[in-house]
């Protein structure tokens, strides 16, 4: 018996056929690329793969951060950037389990007697947290309270 | 790599060595062949054992630390072991075979298909068609072995990077493994900063589990190996439920469409490269909608069923509607079946649908415990940072966004479907399939057709009641619709092995033709 395909199942199958013709080479060369990238890593430490990709500046500060409040610690944390890029979400990530109290986007932050009394005093420090592999600062609160006082002229 | 291997595979290990021996309890499961029986065994391990983990810290207040993590691991493997030990010391039935990778090899998937029989046969002849034939099968075992290898690759040496990874999933569990409790309490007050604090915890808590049993730190890439194993077991669930029901060739024809999916595998934002639970969920839910809908099952199996889609409940938000429709597509198939009897004049329900019956109630049991640990773990969480959709959508809100943001919305949804980068030409090829091969979804198959329409629409609509009371809709669609067709894989590629198996020469590939299929083939 001779198996006879009308024109639309063979424009279907040929439909499909051009599919896995160009997604299936993509997919083997995308995972061979995956895995000689992974072998030529071979060893690498954690820390090393995170200077890698965020880059040392970035990771040095969160280190150092980590080093300064404890994990079981406190602190709270302003956007940095104008517009949402996720910079609080990538810091507040990275130094998990200190807990964050945010207080907003450097542009939209509260009155002065407002932030006071929103910040534990638990938290010692505010963090600022940036995006493209900018570390994030990190002020005393006080210092900042001040800071911000001082350039909003009260 | 080398250094990440151990940890990475120790990890999945866990859930899958416990998985394992779980599927021994479940006839359905333990007469797979092996790398499907693998699939399920994943899914079952991390149902169980993180699923456990939830009920335990939660309930009892057991911390999540090495003793507890091994000390469930070890009892859900006690408990597959002692039910092999038994079955292997009393008398088995003639013609019951235990599962090996030698079914795999010679195409016998899929344990009671009624194209076992049928394929035995087809090996004599000649020619171009008897190497397509041989060759099919040897390429949707080799992609998804090339595939898995590439996404693990990625898991053990990357960081996580991506959005919801960093701003949920990951950051939940950093919280979770310090306070040693699903109990957080960076999630019980108010005051921290978290966003959706009443996601579900189900793949945070697996990964808490495999950082603890292997003793990495939060900053070990490692745990994202347990994601990445999500997508052979994708690729399998997609492979054993079409093989089943479409014949080995279209089932390995669908397999391959879903291993060739960029987005699936190298998605960054959903994909098994990221950190985000749409992939899990998408198993579960197909999973347990896959064993919901086999007819040659016995009520027990329910159970497993129930696992996985307890599991979806503990996974994503949508986990719960998901689960009611799986249930419900499982309905279906029983009243279609009493429908038919009343037709017949037969008696109203036949043994096969009390035993359906049985396993919709078993399978709902299990998924309701699940949803009401749920509940109980959300009621001492101050919801923030959070859409909320129960909190201020009324029903009157649906209208008329349902209807006035088509055209918007599905622009956007249209350009994602067509991005190369995720989809290549699936969404071009796939309604041309579809159409040509609808046939393939009529008659006897009809009884899976159906219920996995019903299914596939469940993401959908999710998707769409979403996007109708969002206040940004286009920005929400372009985030999450992708991870929601993900969520409808199982579904949606099954269907397209029906279809596939009217557009394929069955001469050249299945030696039976579809129409003298056996009546117990569902």
């Amino acid at each position: 018996m001779r198996f006879r395909l009308s024109v639309p199942q063979a424009v279907a199958l040929a439909a499909f056929g051009l599919f896995l013709a160009t997604s299936l080479p993509v997919a083997m060369g995308t995972s061979a690329n995956r895995v000689l990238q992974a072998l030529r890593r071979a060893g690498e430490s954690p820390d090393a793969a995170r200077v890698r990709v965020f880059g040392a500046p970035y990771v040095e500060t969160i280190d150092t951060i980590r080093r300064t409040i404890p994990p079981d610690g406190v602190y709270a944390l302003v956007d940095g950037e104008p517009v949402e890029e996720g910079a609080a979400l990538w810091v507040r990530h990275d130094l998990a389990p200190r807990k964050a109290v945010f207080l907003g986007k450097t542009g939209k932050l509260p009155g002065v007697k407002r932030l006071r009394s929103r910040v534990p005093a638990r938290a010692r420090w505010v963090v600022i947290a940036y995006t493209n592999g900018r570390p994030p600062d990190m002020i005393e609160r006080f210092r900042f309270l001040e800071e911000l006082e001082a350039r909003r002229g009260r | 790599m080398a250094a990440n291997l151990l940890p990475a595979l120790g990890g999945v290990a866990l859930f899958l060595a416990a998985g394992f021996a779980l599927t021994e309890l479940f006839p359905a499961l333990r007469r797979l062949s092996l790398p499907h029986r693998l699939a399920y065994a994943y899914l079952l391990g991390v149902a169980t054992v993180a699923g456990g983990l939830y009920t335990l810290s939660h309930l009892l207040d057991i911390p999540l630390r090495r003793p507890a993590i091994f000390g469930l691991a070890l009892a859900v493997a006690a408990a597959g072991l002692l039910i092999r030990l038994l079955r292997a010391g009393g008398r088995r039935p003639p013609g019951v075979r235990s599962s090996g990778a030698g079914d795999w090899q010679r195409g016998r998937v899929g344990g009671g298909s009624a194209h076992e029989g049928a394929e035995q046969g087809d090996r004599t002849p000649g020619g171009r068609r008897a190497g397509l034939r041989r060759l099919l099968p040897l390429v949707f075992p080799a992609v998804t072995l090339a595939v898995t290898l590439g996404v693990l690759a990625d898991a053990v040496s990357e960081p996580v990077r991506d959005w919801d990874g960093r701003m949920t999933w990951s950051a939940q569990a950093r919280y979770l493994r310090a306070d040693g409790t699903v109990n957080a309490s960076a999630l019980q007050r108010a005051r921290w900063y978290i966003s959706h604090p009443e996601y579900p915890l189900l793949l945070p808590v697996a990964q808490v589990a495999a950082l603890e049993a292997t003793g990495a730190g939060d900053d070990d890439p490692t745990f994202r190996a347990l994601y990445a194993a999500f997508l052979p077991a994708l690729l399998l669930l997609i492979h054993d439920a079409a093989r089943r029901w479409a014949g080995r060739a279209a089932a390995d024809l669908a397999g391959l469409a879903a291993a060739a999916v960029p987005f699936f595998a190298y998605g960054g934002e959903g994909g098994a490269v990221s950190a985000y639970s749409d992939l899990p969920l998408a198993c579960f839910y197909g999973g347990g909608l896959i064993l919901l809908l086999r007819s040659r099952l016995r009520p027990f199996d329910g159970i497993a069923a129930g696992l996985l889609l307890a599991a979806a409940v503990l996974t994503k938000n949508e986990g719960t509607p998901l689960t009611l429709l799986a249930l419900m597509a499982a309905g279906l198939v029983i009243v279609r079946a009493w429908l038919a009897a009343r037709r017949r004049g037969a008696v109203p329900l036949s043994r096969t649908a009390h035993r359906r019956a049985a396993r919709l109630i078993a399978t709902a049991l299990v998924a309701a415990l699940a949803l009401a640990l749920l509940i109980d773990w959300r009621t001492g969480i101050p919801n923030r940072e959070d859409e909320n959709y129960a909190e201020f959508v009324d029903l009157s809100d649906f209208w008329p966004g349902v209807v006035t943001r088509i055209p918007s919305v599905g622009s956007v949804m249209l350009r994602q479907m067509t991005a190369w980068e995720h989809w290549g030409v699936f969404w071009w090829a796939l309604p041309l399939v579809l159409l040509a091969g609808w046939k393939g979804w009529t008659g006897r198959r009809r009884a899976v057709s159906l219920p996995l329409l019903l299914a596939l629409a469940g993401p959908l609509a999710v998707a769409w009641g979403a996007y109708s009371v969002h206040w940004y809709p286009e920005d929400l669609a372009r985030v999450t619709w992708n991870r929601l067709l993900l969520q409808g894989a199982v579904p949606l590629f099954v269907l397209l092995a029906l279809a596939l198996r009217r557009l394929l020469p069955q001469k050249a590939l299945l030696s039976k033709p579809p129409q003298n299929l056996p009546a117990g083939l569902l």
